[in-house]
Protein backbone atom coordinates (compact mmCIF):
# COMPACT_ATOMS: atom_id res chain seq x y z
CA UNK A 1 0.00 0.00 0.00
CA UNK A 2 2.80 2.36 0.99
CA UNK A 3 4.61 1.37 -2.21
CA UNK A 4 1.61 2.36 -4.36
CA UNK A 5 1.21 5.64 -2.46
CA UNK A 6 4.89 6.49 -3.01
CA UNK A 7 4.57 5.79 -6.74
CA UNK A 8 1.74 8.32 -6.95
CA UNK A 9 3.79 10.92 -5.06
CA UNK A 10 6.76 10.41 -7.37
CA UNK A 11 4.56 10.53 -10.45
CA UNK A 12 2.98 13.77 -9.26
CA UNK A 13 6.39 15.30 -8.53
CA UNK A 14 7.69 14.43 -12.01
CA UNK A 15 4.47 15.79 -13.56
CA UNK A 16 4.70 19.09 -11.66
CA UNK A 17 8.39 19.46 -12.61
CA UNK A 18 7.56 18.80 -16.29
CA UNK A 19 4.78 21.40 -16.26
CA UNK A 20 7.04 23.96 -14.52
CA UNK A 21 9.79 23.38 -17.11
CA UNK A 22 7.28 23.70 -19.96
CA UNK A 23 5.86 26.95 -18.54
CA UNK A 24 9.35 28.40 -18.12
CA UNK A 25 10.30 27.27 -21.62
CA UNK A 26 7.32 29.00 -23.21
CA UNK A 27 8.16 32.28 -21.42
CA UNK A 28 11.37 32.52 -23.42
CA UNK A 29 11.72 32.74 -27.17
CA UNK A 30 13.42 29.84 -28.88
CA UNK A 31 16.91 30.41 -30.29
CA UNK A 32 16.95 31.60 -33.88
CA UNK A 33 18.19 28.89 -36.24
CA UNK A 34 21.52 29.85 -37.77
CA UNK A 35 22.08 29.72 -41.51
CA UNK A 36 24.88 27.38 -42.51
CA UNK A 37 26.89 30.04 -44.32
CA UNK A 38 27.11 32.39 -41.36
CA UNK A 39 30.18 32.16 -39.16
CA UNK A 40 29.35 32.89 -35.55
CA UNK A 41 32.13 33.83 -33.19
CA UNK A 42 31.07 32.79 -29.71
CA UNK A 43 32.27 34.42 -26.55
CA UNK A 44 33.51 31.65 -24.26
CA UNK A 45 32.75 33.70 -21.19
CA UNK A 46 29.03 33.30 -21.79
CA UNK A 47 29.18 29.69 -22.83
CA UNK A 48 29.96 27.80 -19.67
CA UNK A 49 29.39 28.01 -15.92
CA UNK A 50 33.14 27.50 -15.57
CA UNK A 51 34.30 30.55 -17.50
CA UNK A 52 32.49 33.44 -15.96
CA UNK A 53 33.75 36.96 -16.15
CA UNK A 54 31.57 38.27 -13.40
CA UNK A 55 31.46 35.28 -11.08
CA UNK A 56 34.11 32.78 -10.06
CA UNK A 57 34.48 29.58 -11.95
CA UNK A 58 32.64 26.34 -11.14
CA UNK A 59 29.27 27.61 -10.15
CA UNK A 60 27.97 24.07 -9.74
CA UNK B 1 16.91 -5.92 -1.48
CA UNK B 2 18.26 -6.02 -5.04
CA UNK B 3 16.96 -8.60 -7.46
CA UNK B 4 18.78 -9.61 -10.58
CA UNK B 5 17.06 -10.40 -13.86
CA UNK B 6 13.81 -9.18 -15.36
CA UNK B 7 11.49 -11.07 -12.98
CA UNK B 8 10.87 -8.06 -10.73
CA UNK B 9 11.10 -5.31 -13.34
CA UNK B 10 8.47 -2.61 -12.99
CA UNK B 11 7.48 -2.85 -16.65
CA UNK B 12 4.91 0.00 -16.90
CA UNK B 13 7.28 2.52 -15.29
CA UNK B 14 10.27 1.31 -17.32
CA UNK B 15 8.33 1.50 -20.59
CA UNK B 16 6.95 4.95 -19.79
CA UNK B 17 10.44 6.21 -18.99
CA UNK B 18 12.06 4.79 -22.12
CA UNK B 19 9.41 6.46 -24.29
CA UNK B 20 9.70 9.69 -22.25
CA UNK B 21 13.50 9.82 -22.60
CA UNK B 22 13.25 9.34 -26.38
CA UNK B 23 10.59 12.05 -26.71
CA UNK B 24 12.52 14.56 -24.58
CA UNK B 25 15.76 13.85 -26.48
CA UNK B 26 14.09 14.42 -29.85
CA UNK B 27 12.43 17.59 -28.55
CA UNK B 28 15.75 18.97 -27.27
CA UNK B 29 17.48 18.22 -30.54
CA UNK B 30 14.69 19.88 -32.51
CA UNK B 31 14.16 22.93 -30.26
CA UNK B 32 17.80 23.55 -29.33
CA UNK B 33 20.63 21.44 -30.68
CA UNK B 34 22.18 17.99 -30.69
CA UNK B 35 24.40 19.15 -27.80
CA UNK B 36 21.38 19.66 -25.52
CA UNK B 37 20.05 16.20 -26.39
CA UNK B 38 23.43 14.59 -25.77
CA UNK B 39 24.00 16.18 -22.34
CA UNK B 40 20.52 15.01 -21.33
CA UNK B 41 21.42 11.46 -22.42
CA UNK B 42 24.73 11.70 -20.53
CA UNK B 43 22.63 12.54 -17.46
CA UNK B 44 20.53 9.42 -18.09
CA UNK B 45 23.74 7.36 -18.18
CA UNK B 46 24.95 8.93 -14.94
CA UNK B 47 21.62 8.22 -13.24
CA UNK B 48 21.64 4.57 -14.31
CA UNK B 49 25.25 4.19 -13.15
CA UNK B 50 24.76 5.88 -9.78
CA UNK B 51 21.67 3.83 -8.92
CA UNK B 52 22.83 0.45 -10.21
CA UNK B 53 26.15 0.80 -8.34
CA UNK B 54 24.64 2.68 -5.36
CA UNK B 55 27.58 5.05 -5.79
CA UNK B 56 27.11 7.70 -3.10
CA UNK B 57 29.39 9.86 -1.00
CA UNK B 58 27.46 10.40 2.23
CA UNK B 59 26.88 6.70 2.94
CA UNK B 60 30.42 5.64 2.04
CA UNK B 61 32.01 8.40 4.16
CA UNK B 62 29.77 7.39 7.08
CA UNK B 63 30.67 3.71 6.61
CA UNK B 64 34.35 4.66 6.71
CA UNK B 65 33.94 6.47 10.02
CA UNK B 66 31.43 4.17 11.73
CA UNK B 67 32.45 0.75 10.43
CA UNK B 68 36.02 1.45 9.30
CA UNK B 69 35.20 0.00 5.88
CA UNK B 70 36.56 2.06 3.00
CA UNK B 71 35.67 0.38 -0.30
CA UNK B 72 33.27 3.18 -1.27
CA UNK B 73 35.78 5.94 -0.49
CA UNK B 74 38.58 4.05 -2.23
CA UNK B 75 36.34 3.87 -5.31
CA UNK B 76 35.98 7.67 -5.15
CA UNK B 77 39.77 8.06 -4.97
CA UNK B 78 40.13 5.85 -8.05
CA UNK B 79 37.44 7.88 -9.80
CA UNK B 80 39.40 11.06 -9.06
CA UNK B 81 42.59 9.48 -10.40
CA UNK B 82 40.98 8.22 -13.60
CA UNK B 83 39.13 11.50 -14.23
CA UNK B 84 42.35 13.45 -13.65
CA UNK B 85 44.18 11.27 -16.20
CA UNK B 86 41.42 12.05 -18.73
CA UNK B 87 41.05 15.76 -17.89
CA UNK B 88 44.58 17.08 -17.33
CA UNK B 89 45.88 16.73 -20.92
CA UNK B 90 42.73 18.38 -22.31
CA UNK B 91 42.69 21.23 -19.78
CA UNK B 92 46.46 21.61 -20.18
CA UNK B 93 45.94 22.21 -23.92
CA UNK B 94 47.83 19.07 -25.00
CA UNK B 95 45.08 18.82 -27.63
CA UNK B 96 44.51 22.46 -28.67
CA UNK B 97 41.55 21.53 -30.86
CA UNK B 98 39.61 20.39 -27.77
CA UNK B 99 38.24 23.47 -25.99
CA UNK B 100 36.97 23.00 -22.45
CA UNK B 101 36.71 25.02 -19.24
CA UNK B 102 38.28 23.87 -15.98
CA UNK B 103 36.45 24.08 -12.64
CA UNK B 104 38.93 26.38 -10.90
CA UNK B 105 37.73 28.49 -7.98
CA UNK B 106 39.33 30.58 -5.23
CA UNK B 107 40.86 28.82 -2.23
CA UNK B 108 39.32 30.75 0.63
CA UNK B 109 37.01 31.01 3.62
CA UNK B 110 33.99 30.64 1.37
CA UNK B 111 35.04 27.13 0.27
CA UNK B 112 36.19 26.17 3.78
CA UNK B 113 32.86 27.09 5.39
CA UNK B 114 30.71 25.97 2.47
CA UNK B 115 32.23 22.50 2.17
CA UNK B 116 32.05 22.01 5.96
CA UNK B 117 28.36 22.93 5.94
CA UNK B 118 27.77 20.66 2.94
CA UNK B 119 29.54 17.71 4.58
CA UNK B 120 27.39 18.16 7.69
CA UNK B 121 24.21 18.59 5.65
CA UNK B 122 24.75 15.49 3.52
CA UNK B 123 24.86 13.33 6.64
CA UNK B 124 21.61 14.82 7.93
CA UNK B 125 19.97 14.71 4.52
CA UNK B 126 21.14 11.18 3.80
CA UNK B 127 22.49 11.98 0.34
CA UNK B 128 25.05 14.22 -1.32
CA UNK B 129 24.44 16.22 -4.51
CA UNK B 130 24.52 13.23 -6.85
CA UNK B 131 23.08 10.98 -4.11
CA UNK B 132 20.04 13.19 -3.65
CA UNK B 133 19.28 13.12 -7.37
CA UNK B 134 19.65 9.37 -7.82
CA UNK B 135 17.69 8.49 -4.68
CA UNK B 136 14.89 10.83 -5.77
CA UNK B 137 14.98 8.93 -9.06
CA UNK B 138 14.83 5.69 -7.08
CA UNK B 139 11.51 6.86 -5.69
CA UNK B 140 12.53 7.66 -2.12
CA UNK B 141 9.88 10.17 -1.07
CA UNK B 142 11.90 11.60 1.84
CA UNK B 143 14.60 12.62 -0.63
CA UNK B 144 12.05 14.77 -2.44
CA UNK B 145 11.91 16.89 0.73
CA UNK B 146 15.71 17.02 0.82
CA UNK B 147 15.78 18.13 -2.84
CA UNK B 148 13.13 20.82 -2.29
CA UNK B 149 15.11 22.39 0.57
CA UNK B 150 18.39 21.82 -1.31
CA UNK B 151 16.93 24.17 -3.95
CA UNK B 152 15.89 26.70 -1.28
CA UNK B 153 19.37 26.64 0.29
CA UNK B 154 21.12 27.04 -3.07
CA UNK B 155 18.86 29.97 -3.95
CA UNK B 156 19.57 31.78 -0.68
CA UNK B 157 23.26 30.99 -1.24
CA UNK B 158 23.27 32.83 -4.57
CA UNK B 159 21.92 35.92 -2.80
CA UNK B 160 24.61 35.75 -0.07
CA UNK B 161 27.64 34.63 -2.12
CA UNK B 162 29.13 38.10 -2.72
CA UNK B 163 29.34 38.66 1.05
CA UNK B 164 31.21 35.38 1.52
CA UNK B 165 33.55 36.12 -1.39
CA UNK B 166 34.63 39.31 0.37
CA UNK B 167 36.24 37.16 3.10
CA UNK B 168 39.96 36.22 2.91
CA UNK B 169 41.02 34.11 -0.06
CA UNK B 170 44.27 32.96 -1.65
CA UNK B 171 42.73 33.29 -5.10
CA UNK B 172 42.53 30.60 -7.73
CA UNK B 173 45.35 28.04 -7.64
CA UNK B 174 45.54 25.72 -10.64
CA UNK B 175 48.14 22.95 -10.45
CA UNK B 176 48.03 22.71 -14.25
CA UNK B 177 48.88 26.40 -14.64
CA UNK B 178 51.54 26.29 -11.91
CA UNK B 179 53.35 23.07 -12.90
CA UNK B 180 52.26 22.17 -16.42
CA UNK B 181 49.74 19.39 -16.99
CA UNK B 182 52.16 16.42 -17.00
CA UNK B 183 53.97 17.32 -13.76
CA UNK B 184 50.69 18.35 -12.14
CA UNK B 185 49.11 15.03 -13.10
CA UNK B 186 52.06 13.08 -11.73
CA UNK B 187 51.93 15.00 -8.45
CA UNK B 188 48.18 14.56 -8.16
CA UNK B 189 48.36 10.80 -8.84
CA UNK B 190 51.02 10.46 -6.13
CA UNK B 191 48.75 12.28 -3.64
CA UNK B 192 45.78 10.09 -4.59
CA UNK B 193 47.90 6.92 -4.37
CA UNK B 194 48.99 7.89 -0.84
CA UNK B 195 45.36 8.54 0.13
CA UNK B 196 44.30 5.18 -1.35
CA UNK B 197 47.08 3.41 0.53
CA UNK B 198 46.16 5.04 3.84
CA UNK B 199 42.51 4.03 3.40
CA UNK B 200 43.48 0.45 2.58
CA UNK B 201 45.85 0.24 5.55
CA UNK B 202 43.17 1.67 7.86
CA UNK B 203 40.66 -1.02 6.83
CA UNK B 204 43.27 -3.77 6.94
CA UNK B 205 44.33 -2.86 10.48
CA UNK B 206 40.73 -2.51 11.67
CA UNK B 207 39.39 -5.78 10.25
CA UNK B 208 42.31 -7.87 9.10
CA UNK B 209 40.97 -7.81 5.54
CA UNK B 210 40.03 -5.34 2.81
CA UNK B 211 36.75 -5.43 0.89
CA UNK B 212 37.08 -5.73 -2.86
CA UNK B 213 35.69 -3.18 -5.31
CA UNK B 214 34.44 -6.06 -7.43
CA UNK B 215 31.65 -8.34 -6.30
CA UNK B 216 30.55 -11.84 -7.10
CA UNK B 217 27.27 -12.55 -8.82
CA UNK B 218 25.74 -15.57 -10.49
CA UNK B 219 23.88 -13.37 -13.00
CA UNK B 220 25.02 -13.05 -16.58
CA UNK B 221 26.92 -9.95 -17.69
CA UNK B 222 23.98 -8.69 -19.80
CA UNK B 223 21.54 -9.17 -16.94
CA UNK B 224 23.76 -7.19 -14.61
CA UNK B 225 24.26 -4.36 -17.11
CA UNK B 226 20.51 -3.93 -17.60
CA UNK B 227 19.04 -4.87 -14.24
CA UNK B 228 22.01 -4.32 -11.91
CA UNK B 229 23.61 -4.37 -9.45
CA UNK B 230 26.88 -2.96 -10.80
CA UNK B 231 30.24 -3.31 -9.11
CA UNK B 232 32.13 -0.23 -7.96
CA UNK B 233 34.70 -0.87 -10.70
CA UNK B 234 31.99 -0.60 -13.36
CA UNK B 235 30.79 2.63 -11.77
CA UNK B 236 34.29 4.16 -11.69
CA UNK B 237 34.82 3.49 -15.40
CA UNK B 238 31.32 4.62 -16.41
CA UNK B 239 31.37 7.80 -14.30
CA UNK B 240 34.84 8.81 -15.53
CA UNK B 241 33.82 8.17 -19.15
CA UNK B 242 30.57 10.12 -18.81
CA UNK B 243 32.42 12.96 -17.04
CA UNK B 244 34.83 13.11 -20.00
CA UNK B 245 31.88 13.14 -22.40
CA UNK B 246 30.42 16.06 -20.41
CA UNK B 247 33.70 17.98 -20.65
CA UNK B 248 33.92 17.46 -24.40
CA UNK B 249 30.26 18.05 -25.26
CA UNK B 250 29.08 20.60 -22.67
CA UNK B 251 32.50 22.26 -22.49
CA UNK B 252 32.78 22.04 -18.70
CA UNK B 253 33.05 19.26 -16.09
CA UNK B 254 29.96 17.57 -14.62
CA UNK B 255 28.18 19.97 -12.26
CA UNK B 256 24.89 19.68 -10.39
CA UNK B 257 23.89 22.44 -8.01
CA UNK B 258 24.16 25.49 -10.26
CA UNK B 259 20.80 24.32 -11.63
CA UNK B 260 19.23 24.22 -8.15
CA UNK B 261 19.96 27.91 -7.59
CA UNK B 262 18.68 28.64 -11.10
CA UNK B 263 15.38 26.82 -10.52
CA UNK B 264 14.86 28.49 -7.15
CA UNK B 265 15.66 31.96 -8.44
CA UNK B 266 13.38 31.54 -11.46
CA UNK B 267 10.58 30.36 -9.17
CA UNK B 268 11.17 33.21 -6.70
CA UNK B 269 11.09 35.76 -9.53
CA UNK B 270 7.96 34.15 -10.99
CA UNK B 271 6.26 34.52 -7.60
CA UNK B 272 7.06 38.23 -7.60
CA UNK B 273 10.27 38.13 -5.54
CA UNK B 274 12.83 40.87 -6.11
CA UNK B 275 16.17 39.53 -7.36
CA UNK B 276 17.53 42.83 -8.69
CA UNK B 277 20.10 43.06 -5.88
CA UNK B 278 21.39 39.49 -6.39
CA UNK B 279 24.63 40.26 -8.20
CA UNK B 280 25.28 36.57 -8.80
CA UNK B 281 22.74 36.64 -11.63
CA UNK B 282 23.84 39.88 -13.25
CA UNK B 283 26.51 38.71 -15.67
CA UNK B 284 28.06 35.94 -17.75
CA UNK B 285 26.68 32.41 -17.87
CA UNK B 286 24.43 32.94 -14.84
CA UNK B 287 22.61 35.91 -16.40
CA UNK B 288 22.23 34.06 -19.69
CA UNK B 289 20.82 31.03 -17.88
CA UNK B 290 18.35 33.13 -15.89
CA UNK B 291 17.10 34.91 -19.00
CA UNK B 292 16.77 31.77 -21.12
CA UNK B 293 14.59 28.70 -21.07
CA UNK B 294 15.50 26.37 -18.21
CA UNK B 295 16.01 23.69 -20.87
CA UNK B 296 18.87 25.72 -22.36
CA UNK B 297 20.96 25.14 -19.21
CA UNK B 298 23.19 22.07 -19.48
CA UNK B 299 23.31 21.46 -15.71
CA UNK B 300 19.50 21.41 -15.61
CA UNK B 301 19.32 18.89 -18.44
CA UNK B 302 21.90 16.68 -16.77
CA UNK B 303 20.08 16.84 -13.42
CA UNK B 304 16.77 15.92 -15.09
CA UNK B 305 18.62 13.13 -16.89
CA UNK B 306 20.13 11.77 -13.66
CA UNK B 307 16.72 11.62 -11.96
CA UNK B 308 15.05 9.94 -14.94
CA UNK B 309 18.01 7.61 -15.50
CA UNK B 310 17.94 6.50 -11.87
CA UNK B 311 14.18 6.07 -12.11
CA UNK B 312 14.65 3.82 -15.15
CA UNK B 313 17.37 1.81 -13.41
CA UNK B 314 15.20 1.39 -10.31
CA UNK B 315 12.24 0.29 -12.43
CA UNK B 316 14.44 -2.23 -14.25
CA UNK B 317 15.79 -3.54 -10.95
CA UNK B 318 12.30 -3.68 -9.44
CA UNK B 319 13.22 -1.35 -6.58
CA UNK B 320 11.35 1.82 -7.63
CA UNK B 321 9.45 3.67 -4.86
CA UNK B 322 10.19 1.34 -1.94
CA UNK B 323 8.01 1.29 1.17
CA UNK B 324 9.04 4.02 3.54
CA UNK B 325 7.57 6.13 6.31
CA UNK B 326 8.86 9.55 7.29
CA UNK B 327 8.96 10.13 11.02
CA UNK B 328 9.47 13.49 12.74
CA UNK B 329 13.25 13.18 13.00
CA UNK B 330 13.42 12.06 9.39
CA UNK B 331 11.45 15.11 8.29
CA UNK B 332 13.48 17.61 10.35
CA UNK B 333 16.80 16.19 9.20
CA UNK B 334 15.60 16.18 5.58
CA UNK B 335 14.76 19.90 5.81
CA UNK B 336 17.98 20.81 7.64
CA UNK B 337 20.15 18.61 5.45
CA UNK B 338 18.71 20.03 2.25
CA UNK B 339 19.10 23.65 3.38
CA UNK B 340 22.68 23.13 4.56
CA UNK B 341 23.73 21.30 1.42
CA UNK B 342 22.20 23.91 -0.87
CA UNK B 343 23.73 26.86 0.96
CA UNK B 344 27.07 25.10 1.46
CA UNK B 345 27.34 24.05 -2.18
CA UNK B 346 26.89 27.62 -3.35
CA UNK B 347 29.59 28.92 -0.99
CA UNK B 348 31.97 26.08 -1.89
CA UNK B 349 31.58 26.49 -5.68
CA UNK B 350 29.87 23.15 -5.93
CA UNK B 351 28.76 20.01 -4.17
CA UNK B 352 30.69 16.73 -3.97
CA UNK B 353 30.57 16.62 -7.79
CA UNK B 354 31.15 20.20 -8.97
CA UNK B 355 33.33 21.22 -6.01
CA UNK B 356 35.15 18.03 -5.08
CA UNK B 357 35.30 15.80 -8.19
CA UNK B 358 35.35 18.57 -10.82
CA UNK B 359 37.69 20.75 -8.73
CA UNK B 360 40.30 18.05 -8.09
CA UNK B 361 39.99 16.65 -11.62
CA UNK B 362 40.60 20.16 -12.97
CA UNK B 363 43.76 20.52 -10.87
CA UNK B 364 42.23 23.24 -8.70
CA UNK B 365 43.39 23.42 -5.09
CA UNK B 366 39.91 24.46 -3.98
CA UNK B 367 38.87 20.85 -4.67
CA UNK B 368 41.40 19.56 -2.13
CA UNK B 369 40.27 22.12 0.44
CA UNK B 370 36.69 20.96 -0.26
CA UNK B 371 37.72 17.37 0.54
CA UNK B 372 39.25 18.24 3.92
CA UNK B 373 36.51 20.66 5.01
CA UNK B 374 33.73 18.42 3.71
CA UNK B 375 35.07 15.44 5.66
CA UNK B 376 35.32 17.55 8.83
CA UNK B 377 31.67 18.55 8.36
CA UNK B 378 30.76 14.91 7.83
CA UNK B 379 32.26 13.99 11.22
CA UNK B 380 29.98 16.54 12.90
CA UNK B 381 27.05 15.31 10.82
CA UNK B 382 27.66 11.71 11.90
CA UNK B 383 27.62 12.85 15.53
CA UNK B 384 24.36 14.77 14.94
CA UNK B 385 22.75 11.65 13.41
CA UNK B 386 23.39 9.96 16.77
CA UNK B 387 21.92 12.97 18.60
CA UNK B 388 18.79 12.81 16.42
CA UNK B 389 18.65 9.04 17.11
CA UNK B 390 18.89 8.22 13.41
CA UNK B 391 21.94 6.06 14.15
CA UNK B 392 23.06 4.24 17.27
CA UNK B 393 26.26 5.43 18.97
CA UNK B 394 29.36 4.05 17.25
CA UNK B 395 30.17 0.60 18.61
CA UNK B 396 26.81 0.20 20.37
Amino acid sequence: MEHKYNRWIMGTAVGVAAIAAAVDHTRHSLPTPQANDIVVIEDDSDDSPCSLDTSPCSLD
Amino acid sequence: MRHSGSLHTDKPVALLLIVGVLVVSLFLQNAFSLKQALVFLIGIGLGVTLLHAAFGFSGSWRTLVRERRGSGVRAQVLLLALTSILFFPILGKAFPELAASAAVAPVGVSVLVGAFIFGLGMQLGGGCGSGTLFTVGGGHVRMLIVLAFFIVGATVGTAHLPTWLALPSMGKISLINELGWAQALLGQLVMLAVLYGVLKLFEQRSHGDVRSLSDQSSSTFTDRVIFGPWSLWWAIIALAGLNLATLLIAGHPWTITFAFGLWGTKLWAALGGDISSWTFWQGGYAANALNSSVLADTTTLMDFGIILGAMLAAALAGTFAPDSKIDRAGFITAVLGGLLMGYGARLAFGCNIGGLVAGISSGSMHGWLWLVAGFAGTLVGIWLRIVFKIDKPIGA
